[in-house]
């Protein structure tokens, strides 16, 4: 178990009635980019927020590098939400001035580079910006940091392809490598070329985790069509993988 | 760590709190002029009680915008706490507040702390206007208020140190009661949010079966004390004797106490609701 970064173990969460994690189990190591792939509804975004601590599981251990959800963990958690989380009064610069105040990973200098980079005035309002810019300084915030570990939900639902390319490229040359990078998506075509390792997640449960390598090995396949495959065929799999 | 988000609470707060400190007292001085205006003219000839009159308009105008100045400063007090708080920490927003390396206490008293400063402030500022409107309006007010104000300097040469005491203790205890009333509204903005659906109503419930609660306790206590207690032993019995000096200290420090005693419950509850029981679905 010792030098895993997240480790999860019978973790169940419903929300009433409706149950989003049944007995999800996993483990995830350092200095990979895993994509966290299941269809919509499936607990993605439910599991990154348990590991983020936004919400807490109804039952089952969470470990994040050896400890739970806390303090601690969100010192070395990056989290790129589903949606936007600004104060719409603040300007650009008073999030980087926040984010500077209060994670000691945060590194203004390159942040203020990929504002640059991206034309974005940092004196304007978040509430005067378009939704594609504000997530870009999501995105900007997020990657500035030298995480152990980002949880970014759904990084590329919301834009083209252009922007979804741009987006990737951010990521994969902006994270730090000894950290690991969790991907929820269900674009799985769109991120497949920068991943190391896939976790397919359904009705709450990992079903299914391999390295991407193996996956084109063994059954000489990409993960787009094994994603098809898994979710069109295989309709449960138990909760081990 | 809290400083810093204190900080930004306030930052946050200020934002639109400072032009309705500065408006309230701006509108206070305009109003008192067209008061004195209405009266000059009104006090002189036909053609200029003619004036007067549209004088008197303008003076009705001001009046109207100055008691919606003071109770938009209210209201918008009242809306600011909850809203910080809903909205801030269990929102969108939360996202950010709960995903930094904190602790839920230092968010919570972080809201509660800058909510109590911007309260405090604003019922200064709405005192503050009154102040200007009555000392800038007539002469009349100007010359009673000195009279007063000579009465009451006299006065507290003779008061003694228990009055100051009282003072002191009063001023903590209006202090601490909006911090109480704050930390009620946070308590039930915290046990509205365990609810699955309907959690503005759930809040209200809550505020309402907690009112009841402390209410129903404070009754209790009161009842056991007037058991215990002799018959006599009232604040109201004492009021105006030579010995109701110690006992209104001491009722003062016990009201002092209970409201701290509920600060800390009400903190609690919701310390502990959003430690253990968060969801930001």
């Amino acid at each position: 178990m010792g030098g895993m970064l997240i480790q999860c173990q019978d973790v169940w969460k419903s929300y009433g009635s409706q149950r989003a994690l049944q007995g999800l189990s996993l483990q995830l190591e350092s200095g990979r980019i895993v994509g966290l792939l299941g269809p919509n509804g499936s607990g993605k975004t439910t599991l990154i927020k348990i590991l983020n601590g936004l919400l807490t599981p109804d039952q089952g251990m969470v470990l994040i590098d050896g400890q739970e959800p806390g303090t601690y963990t969100k010192s070395i958690i990056s989290y790129l939400p589903d949606k936007p989380y600004f104060a719409g009064w603040m300007k650009v610069s008073d999030l980087f001035d926040l984010f500077e105040d209060f994670y000691a990973d945060f590194d203004r200098e390159k942040a203020g580079h990929m504002c640059k980079a991206l034309q974005i005035d940092e004196k304007l309002r978040m509430k005067t910006l378009s939704k594609g810019t504000k997530e870009k300084v999501q995105l900007i915030l997020v990657m500035s940091r030298r995480a152990k570990l980002y949880l970014l939900d759904e990084p590329i639902a919301g834009v083209d392809p252009a922007a979804r390319e741009y987006i990737l490229t951010t990521i994969v040359n902006n994270y730090n490598p000894e950290g690991t990078v969790l991907i929820s998506t269900h674009l799985i075509a769109d991120v497949e070329r920068v991943l190391d390792e896939i976790l397919f997640i359904r009705d709450g449960r990992v079903v299914r985790q391999e390295l991407v390598d193996d996956v084109r090995e063994r059954e000489g396949k990409s993960v787009d069509e094994l994603f098809r495959e898994v979710f069109r065929t295989v309709p449960f799999e138990g909760g081990v993988w | 760590m809290l400083g810093k988000l204190i900080k930004y609470d306030l930052k946050s707060m200020s934002k639109a709190f400072v032009p309705m400190w500065i408006l309230a007292p701006v509108i206070a001085l305009l109003l008192s002029f067209s008061i004195r205006g209405t009266i000059a003219w009104a006090n002189s000839s036909m053609m200029g009680r003619m004036m007067g009159a549209g004088n008197g308009i303008l003076m009705v105008v001001m009046l109207l915008l100055f008691i919606s100045a003071i109770i938009g400063l209210f209201v918008m007090t009242v809306v600011f706490v909850i809203q910080r708080f809903w909205n801030g920490l269990l929102k969108e927003e939360g996202y950010l507040m709960f995903t930094l390396p904190v602790k839920t206490w230092e968010l919570i008293v972080s809201k509660a702390l800058t909510a109590t400063l911007i309260s405090c402030m604003s019922i200064l500022m709405g005192i503050f206007s009154g102040m200007i409107l009555a000392v800038f309006s007539t002469e009349e007010v100007v010359r009673s208020l000195a009279v007063a104000w000579k009465y009451v300097l006299s006065s507290m040469i003779d008061v003694g140190p228990v009055f100051w005491i009282n003072l002191i203790l009063f001023i903590m205890l209006t202090i601490l009661g909006t911090v109480g009333s704050i930390y009620h509204v946070y308590a039930a903005m915290a046990v509205g949010h365990l609810f699955q659906t309907h959690k503005v109503v759930g809040s209200c419930v809550a505020y309402i079966a907690m009112s009841v609660a402390v209410s129903i306790i404070g009754n209790i206590i009161s009842t056991v004390m007037n058991i215990i207690l002799p018959d006599n032993w009232s604040y109201y019995y004492w009021v105006g004797s030579s010995r109701n000096d110690a006992f209104s200290v001491m009722y003062l420090l016990y009201l002092i106490l209970a409201e701290i005693l509920q600060i800390i419950v009400m903190h609690v509850i919701t310390e502990r609701i959003l430690s253990t029981k968060l969801n930001l679905e």
